[in-house]
């Protein structure tokens, strides 16, 4: 396999997504390739650096209990507006609830 | 795990558990992509709770037809873009504000004030997908929905992308340390 081929793996292996045939394969060309180790080095420099950003940023807590609220909230008014949903809604509970039922009754016997 | 159609069929049919599932998956990705892009906590805020709204409302009627991510995202680029339009309008009525607030969300070190410079110095495609996968932590697979391109394209891409950055990087503390 030829560099240019290596460096396009070099990602994956960083990630720790190759198969275990592969990652071996790139460990050993790296041993041997100073120009690929310092492409690979200097690539998981870089994905570290992503990753300490990532961890920095945090939502603030409010907010998505905030829009979860929300978005809950809308999803009941639109249920409550579609007569049909609403039916289906109640139907589909309904029948949770009795199969429910049926598999407590189900263990009682067993 | 509960693949997405399934959910998203749930959803249209108002299933509460559909919609907390798929909050739950994407609101902190989507957080961090949003500030990432913009950098101000409250315009990222404002981009979420839009993005998650339309993407509910857009979901119940279109179950079928893609994916919560794909809409998701695709939705919250479009209203940081236009986040970006109104403040570059603020930049040409006066010229000396910066393009974006970097006061606000500005890394308390050095070392991620560089990454954090050097993302904004790539071209969008580029910071964009380095945001999804490395970021927000979503797989190729899925970046491929959100991004609407195909796997091997979006793999080659972040590759790209990755190799930009480090150069940025390379250049920047080359910057530095000439400025010493």
């Amino acid at each position: 396999m030829e560099c240019k081929q290596v460096e396009l793996l070099l990602t994956d292996y960083a990630g720790g997504e190759l198969s275990l045939e592969m990652n071996d394969f790139i460990a050993g060309h790296l041993e041997n390739c100073p120009h690929c180790r310092e492409e690979y080095e200097a690539l998981k420099e870089v994905m570290q650096g992503i990753h300490r950003l990532s961890d920095n940023l945090e939502p603030p807590p409010q907010h998505k209990e905030i829009l979860r609220d929300s978005l809950l909230r809308e999803q009941r008014i639109f249920m409550a507006s579609s007569p049909f949903l609403s039916a289906l809604h109640k139907k589909n509970e309904e029948m949770k609830k009795r199969f429910a039922e049926e598999r407590k009754n189900r263990t009682g016997e067993a | 795990m509960r693949n997405e159609e399934d959910l998203i069929n749930a959803l249209a049919r108002g299933e509460e558990y559909a919609l907390e599932i798929l909050f739950e998956r994407h609101y902190e990705p989507l957080w961090k992509y949003s500030l990432t892009i913009l950098r101000n906590p409250h315009d990222a805020e404002e981009v979420v709770n839009d993005a998650f709204f339309r993407a509910y409302r857009y979901g119940r009627t279109f179950a079928g037809e893609g994916s919560f991510a794909g809409w998701l995202f695709r939705i919250a680029r479009n209203l940081c873009m236009d986040c970006m339009k109104k403040r570059n309008a603020k930049i040409e009525a006066v010229p000396d504000i910066h393009c974006y607030d970097k006061r606000t969300v500005a890394p308390h070190n050095q070392d991620l004030r560089v990454i954090n410079e050097a993302l904004d110095n790539l071209k969008l495609e580029y910071s964009e997908v380095i945001i999804l996968k490395d970021i927000s932590g979503y797989s190729l697979g899925e970046i491929s929905v959100i991004m609407n391109k195909s796997l091997s394209s979006v793999k080659s891409l972040h590759h790209r992308a990755l190799k930009a950055m480090g150069n940025l990087l390379k250049e920047q503390r080359g910057g530095e340390h000439h400025g010493m």
